[in-house]
């Protein structure tokens, strides 16, 4: 039952104080219809070495409500900082960017993927292991700070969990 | 705030030198247009990823991750699959490895694998040391060879197979520095000579299939 929760849609409900989500976020995975409704999905991190002084974060935002979500940032007890970035491909030369800010509009996805925008999770305080779940908060302007629950695997794009 | 790392040059002349590159580049297809072309036979995308004229690469000195030296002499006698990055990349980095580490299953599976290595050089020497990358690469494939040493001998290689990286540090001051470089996978032949680039995506199977074509060019 608990596996069967982390697999499902974490569904996040507004209703006008977006500041008090934070814990009904963990609970409610059902599907809501009305208010601000962000959904968020396919949260996973690439499996790394040991050694490795960061990895990538990974996930799908669904925005099903009435007004723009806008990601302002995101923290976690397991590595020393986390940031936005991008990945941009100039020239042959991918460049990675600090994205301030990433807007999920009304009625769109935005989805964080390998190569493009990824959660940028520096400096774990113990090395992560494959199928482990990590928790990261997400906050979002207004104030709202959303727990997401990330898996460590080696789903691609496209693609489900596969082994090697 | 930034700097630049091929040759010792700033950014604004590190781009210009891409620039004269790709002018050299662009000059030399226009050449190649002008007499037999050897690589006639292969299919347009793959002609496109390949550079005009093979260039050799020229002596440097830097050491793999079981500390045994790595010269340009260990680009000879087999193809190598040269891709530069560093361990504390998130995104790109432990992409490129996963695809480089398909691309030689595939290549196994075909019975190939003992005709190509696949190296994985560090533009990030400071931090990755032998002990570190032998840790790094292993983990994605234990047949991928992790290559660093000394920041000169680095730029040394870098800049003649026309590799940018930049150091970026953090606005923050949380002294959290990262690399922009570039992606694309060098393909080095049996004679020790540069002979194209494939940029991203790397799709595994269609990088063993350009492989392959080029490789039977060669066995002909
Ligand atoms: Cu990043």
């Amino acid at each position: 039952m608990l596996e069967k929760e982390s697999e499902m849609l974490r569904t996040v409900r507004g209703v006008g104080v977006r500041g008090v989500i934070a814990v009904a976020a963990l609970l409610v995975t059902v599907v809501a219809t009305a208010g601000d409704e962000l959904r968020i999905h396919d949260a996973w991190m690439p499996e790394v070495p040991p050694v490795a002084r960061a990895v990538a974060g990974y996930m799908t935002l669904e925005n099903h409500g009435d007004e723009p979500w806008v990601l302002i940032g995101a923290g976690s007890h397991r590595f020393d900082k986390v940031m936005v970035h991008s990945t941009v491909e100039e020239s042959g030369v991918a460049r990675m960017v600090h994205e301030d800010e990433v807007v999920i509009p009304p009625g769109e996805t935005v989805a964080f993927d390998p190569g493009g925008l990824h959660l940028m999770l520096i400096g774990p305080h113990k090395p992560l292991d494959r199928g482990e779940s990590v928790d990261i908060i997400l906050v979002f302007q207004g104030g709202a700070e959303v727990p997401v629950r990330f898996r460590v695997g080696k789903k691609r794009v496209g693609e489900g969990e596969h082994t090697p | 705030m930034r700097r630049a790392r091929v040759a010792g040059l700033g950014v604004p002349a590190a781009l210009g030198l891409l620039v004269v590159m790709a002018l050299v580049l662009a000059a030399g297809v226009w050449l190649s247009n002008e007499r037999a072309d050897p690589y006639a036979g292969l299919s347009p995308a793959l002609q496109a990823k390949l550079w005009p004229e093979p260039r050799p690469v020229e002596p440097f000195h830097l050491v793999d991750h079981h500390a045994e030296p790595f010269t340009e002499e260990r680009l000879h006698g087999q193809w190598t699959f040269l891709f530069f990055g560093y361990a504390g990349c998130p995104d790109v980095c432990p992409m490129a490895l996963r695809d480089l580490s398909d691309v030689r299953k595939i290549l196994a599976r075909d019975g190939l694998d003992d005709e190509a290595q696949f190296v994985f050089v560090s533009v990030d020497p400071e931090r990755d040391t032998v002990e570190l990358l032998d840790g790094y690469v292993t983990f994605f494939d234990e047949e991928i060879v992790g290559v660093t040493g000394s920041q000169d001998e680095i730029d040394s290689l870098t800049e003649q197979l026309a590799i940018m990286s930049v150091r970026v540090d953090d606005d923050g001051g949380s002294g959290f520095y990262h690399f922009d470089h570039t992606s694309s996978v060098m393909l080095i032949d049996p004679r020790g000579r540069v002979i194209g680039a494939f940029p991203p995506p790397h799709i595994p199977e269609r990088m063993a299939e350009h492989f392959t074509a080029l490789r039977n060019l060669g066995a002909r």
